[in-house]
């Protein structure tokens, strides 16, 4: 109960942080540019009527903060409003996206995560060892590289590949072939070469940050009291890594991992454009460009509740191991 | 699947250092295997022309998803869209890579005028054309093209254009085959309209004129076809796959597939073809991307100079810029070939001033040369510093330290030159142009636009640069650019207006050359606007494609896409 009022006052100290939000961006979105522009541009010209039309369909021809209400109202019944795309309707692109993005970004996390457990306690518990030097310079390398940078690097990387085995193990574009291959043993290896550079972009940028942190909070659980006691009285080794020191230093990685959730989502930004994966960094980028302000929305509203809820997420658990947070008032 | 997948790609290191030096703004090629076109022609009827055996699956990336299915319409006239749809939908009259509009062989028989007044075209269909359900194509098509871009005839409908079809009396099918248009008036570019033909048989199963067109087309996959191609399957910001239309009427196709793949960021085009993943792009040309793309050894790569060109216009309503010498002067100290050299020139190291706004270097209409500089020898555009001083000093300015002092004695002020937010190729125009008339004792601040046709339309400007993409036939554009009615820079000549209406109810070619090139010289005399450069289009493929081909006017590199094939023996 405790914790279920905790996650409650949470999540009413975010509703008015999420409205102030949505109408500071609005204005920001609204006030970037005519998302006519291209029609305006047109030679021959476009006839102005059609012009007229699309400000009324878009309903330019309204003062902005008419527009937000407008927005406000539609969104709390489900409707994000007309796209500058005539005949996209944005629930549906946000829906088939956000599909095409968790995909890889929940795989991403999962194998980010495992790694950098592993890489962390072993660096702690071989600390200035070589090992913990190889993966100390690794971390550090990928840490220092930017995404869009490995990315490419990646795909020069699979086209050597293909070519030097005369496969076609990985592909540069897309989550899958056009057409796709015959059977279904087939279509699960070309699911899998679409996904694997991607997703090892993604792995190897967060693995790096997460197996350092997970390092230093092993090393500083290891030189606790506690842990030296338990050493003392003559425990194995392994029950005192396993039981007395990971649980206790997987706490605080848990959290990062929860909060570091949009940061991964942000980094699919440039992982989906580079190797043009049609998910939600990708509609972001192409409704900018359209200057499409109620995509624009629908996608920061999204990625907003996804703030909030993995922020709430990682509160959560804190509290629920440790009793000290959920008491605070 | 005889999918072109041959022998894998000989793809070196070198590549792969390009690719990534390229993250850092850097390139280098190594140029095996390309075939690039010297010069800034305009585009080759015969290029890769060859004999291509049946079958296979060619992919080409397009940077945009269809969004809106009816080309016609306003929102849905996008040149990405034209790719995916000219396989799809006949086309009476098409635009041809060397600038001329022509009629399209496999629908009809014949095109021509048979009355001059009123001016009546008769088109021929041919009897064996039909739609993929077997219904024939007859005037009742070219009837509904017709209707739905006329704002008499359908008021609510929502066209890209209506020119040329508001000026149609009437359309008329005696048996069916033969289609009479009447117009009301002489409209001299005919050849210019239906380009595209929507089945009026569909249509009339869904709703009335505006119902049909605004809503129908534009939100349903054609499943019906009067191309070459078929659509199999859309999958929506993915892909679009066609097959062979049965009921195809004219030669080919030859490819058993054809594949429209999306691909919004255009630099990826370079892995993706070096990974055989595509085989034809046609991407806006970067030095980067060029040099890439030059790099893939079993890739050629064609450029061939376009109907879309840049220029520099002044706003003859702002006070200082009223002055003919003024405007003069500054013409005539803007250096273009130094502004090409920093921009276009480094990927395009042919590409010459231009020196028409109407034609471009090469262009014929009806077999009549159309092209004549009418800037170059007018002094403008050469970077002539001490000739602008001239000019200035003559009709009794002054250049100081302070800048320049108009006759009667008041600074000129500083001048505002707008371009297009994020177009780095029009800043680094607007930065050269500046320092060029910083000898002069003019200041310009540069301010960038994120909405150009507001900015041109309201004469937001002082100065500026942007791109108008002429068509084959220009007298509706040079009408709607420098006629009074349309004007953006202010300057206003009724004599010029009458020549323009000449020209667009003449219907002799060589009438109409020369009437348009005295419009253009009237506004190189007058100084309103300076033709910079031609903007190349760029085209790469796989080496074992035939007759891919760089088409530069609006109709694109599709075409002719029932010729594309695999070379024999390729």
């Amino acid at each position: 109960m405790e914790i279920l009022g905790f996650a409650l006052r949470r999540l009413l100290v975010a509703v008015p942080v999420l409205l102030v939000s949505t109408f500071l961006i609005f204005l920001t979105v609204a006030g970037s540019g005519d998302p006519l522009t291209e029609l305006r541009e047109r030679q021959p010209p476009v006839p102005p009527e059609t012009i007229t039309a699309e400000e009324v369909r878009l309903g330019l021809d309204q003062p902005v903060l008419e527009r937000y209400g407008d927005w406000l109202t539609g969104v709390v019944r489900g409707d994000f409003g007309p796209s500058v795309n005539r005949n996209a309707s944005i629930a549906v692109e946000i829906g088939t996206r956000l599909g095409v993005t968790m995909r890889f970004v929940l795989v991403a996390m999962l194998v980010a995560a495992v790694l950098a457990i592993l890489v962390g306690v072993v660096s702690a518990v071989r600390q200035y060892s070589w090992l913990d030097y190889l993966f100390t310079s690794a971390g550090f390398l990928f840490l220092a590289m930017p995404s869009f940078w490995l990315a490419i690097l990646l795909k020069q990387g699979g086209i050597q590949f293909n070519r030097a085995t005369g496969t076609e193990t990985f592909y540069m574009i897309g989550d899958r072939s056009v057409p796709p291959p015959p059977t279904f043993l087939a279509q699960l290896a070309d699911v899998a070469g679409h996904m694997i550079l991607p997703t090892v972009t993604l792995v190897l940028i967060h693995f790096a940050v997460w197996s350092r942190f997970q390092r230093s909070s092993m090393l500083e659980v290891l030189n606790s009291d506690y842990v030296r006691l338990a050493t003392a009285k003559g425990l194995p080794r392994r029950t005192v890594l396993r039981k007395y020191a990971l649980r206790t230093a997987l706490t605080p990685l848990i959290t990062v991992i929860a909060l570091d959730f949009t940061a991964v989502f942000a980094g699919a930004v440039i992982t989906e454009t580079v190797f043009q994966w049609r998910g939600m960094g990708d509609y972001l980028l192409s409704s900018i460009n359209a200057r499409d302000v109620n995509a624009v929305m629908a996608w920061l509203l999204v990625a907003a509740l996804a703030v909030m809820v993995f922020n709430l997420v990682a509160d959560i658990l804190y509290a629920a191991l440790d009793p000290r947070i959920r008491h605070v008032r | 699947m005889t999918r072109i997948k041959g022998a894998r790609i000989r793809y070196g290191a070198a590549l792969a250092a390009v690719a990534v030096l390229a993250g850092c703004g850097t390139t280098e090629g190594t140029g095996d295997g390309q075939t690039v076109a010297t010069g800034m022609q305009a585009g080759q009827l015969d290029a890769n022309k060859s004999e291509v055996r049946d079958g296979g699956t060619v992919t080409y990336s397009v940077d945009v998803d269809v969004k809106n299915w009816n080309i016609l319409h306003a929102t849905g006239d996008v040149f990405g869209y034209r790719q995916i749809l000219n396989p799809v939908l006949p086309h009476a009259m098409i635009s041809m890579p060397d600038f001329t509009m022509a009629k399209n062989d496999a629908l009809l028989l014949d095109a021509k005028v048979v009355k001059e007044s009123p001016q009546t075209v008769e088109y021929t269909i041919r009897p064996e054309a039909t739609w993929s359900d077997g219904t024939p194509i007859t005037a009742d098509d070219f009837k509904y093209t017709w209707q739905v871009q006329d704002p008499k005839q359908c008021p609510t409908c929502q066209p890209a254009t209506t020119a040329g079809y508001d000026q149609v009396a009437s359309v008329t099918g005696g048996d069916g085959r033969t289609v009479t248009v009447t117009f009301k008036k002489t409209y001299q570019p005919w050849r210019l309209m239906f380009p595209y033909l929507l089945p009026a048989h569909v249509a009339a199963k869904h709703g009335d004129l505006a119902a049909s067109f605004n809503d129908y087309f534009t939100t349903t996959v054609p499943t019906w076809s009067g191309g070459p191609y078929l659509i199999e399957q859309h999958v929506p910001n993915q892909s679009v796959t066609m097959k062979k239309n049965p009921t195809w009427y004219g030669e080919g196709p030859r490819l058993d597939q054809l594949i429209f793949r999306i691909l919004t960021d255009e630099r990826q085009a370079v892995t993706a073809m070096a990974n055989n993943e595509i085989q034809v792009v046609v991407p806006r040309p970067t030095l980067d991307l060029v040099e890439q793309l030059r790099g893939i050894g079993n890739v050629t790569t064609m450029m061939a100079s376009g109907l879309l060109y840049e220029h520099l216009d002044v706003n003859t309503a702002h006070p200082a810029l009223s002055d003919q010498a003024l405007r003069r002067a500054i013409f005539t100290a803007v250096d273009r070939q130094a502004v090409i050299d920093k921009t276009i020139g480094q990927f395009s190291a042919d590409t010459k001033p231009l020196g028409n706004r109407n034609f471009m270097p090469g262009q014929k209409l009806e077999g009549v040369d159309a092209y004549t500089d009418n800037v170059t020898g007018k002094g403008l555009g050469g970077g002539q510093v001490d000739a602008a001083k001239k000019i200035l000093t003559d009709a009794g300015y002054t250049i100081g330290n302070d800048g320049l002092t108009d006759p009667k004695g008041k600074p000129v002020p500083t001048l505002r030159m707008r371009y297009s937010k994020g177009n780095q190729m029009r800043l680094d125009t607007s930065v050269l142009v500046q320092n060029q008339l910083k000898q002069l004792g003019i200041t310009l601040q540069l301010q960038e636009t994120d909405s150009l046709g507001t900015t041109v339309n309201t004469g937001d400007f002082d100065l500026i640069v942007f791109g108008t993409n002429l068509d084959v036939i220009p007298t509706a554009t040079a009408q709607s650019v420098f006629g009074s009615k349309g004007t953006h820079t202010g300057y206003k000549d009724s004599e010029l207006d009458g020549w323009l209406s000449d020209a667009a109810e003449t219907l002799d070619p060589k009438q109409v050359v020369e009437l348009l090139n005295k419009v253009d010289e009237r506004i190189s005399d007058k100084a309103v606007t300076l033709p910079l450069y031609q903007t190349p289009t760029l085209l790469a493929y796989r080496n074992d494609l035939g007759n891919v081909r760089v088409n530069p006017t609006r109709f694109g590199t599709s075409y002719n896409a029932q010729e594309w094939g695999v070379k024999n023996g390729g």
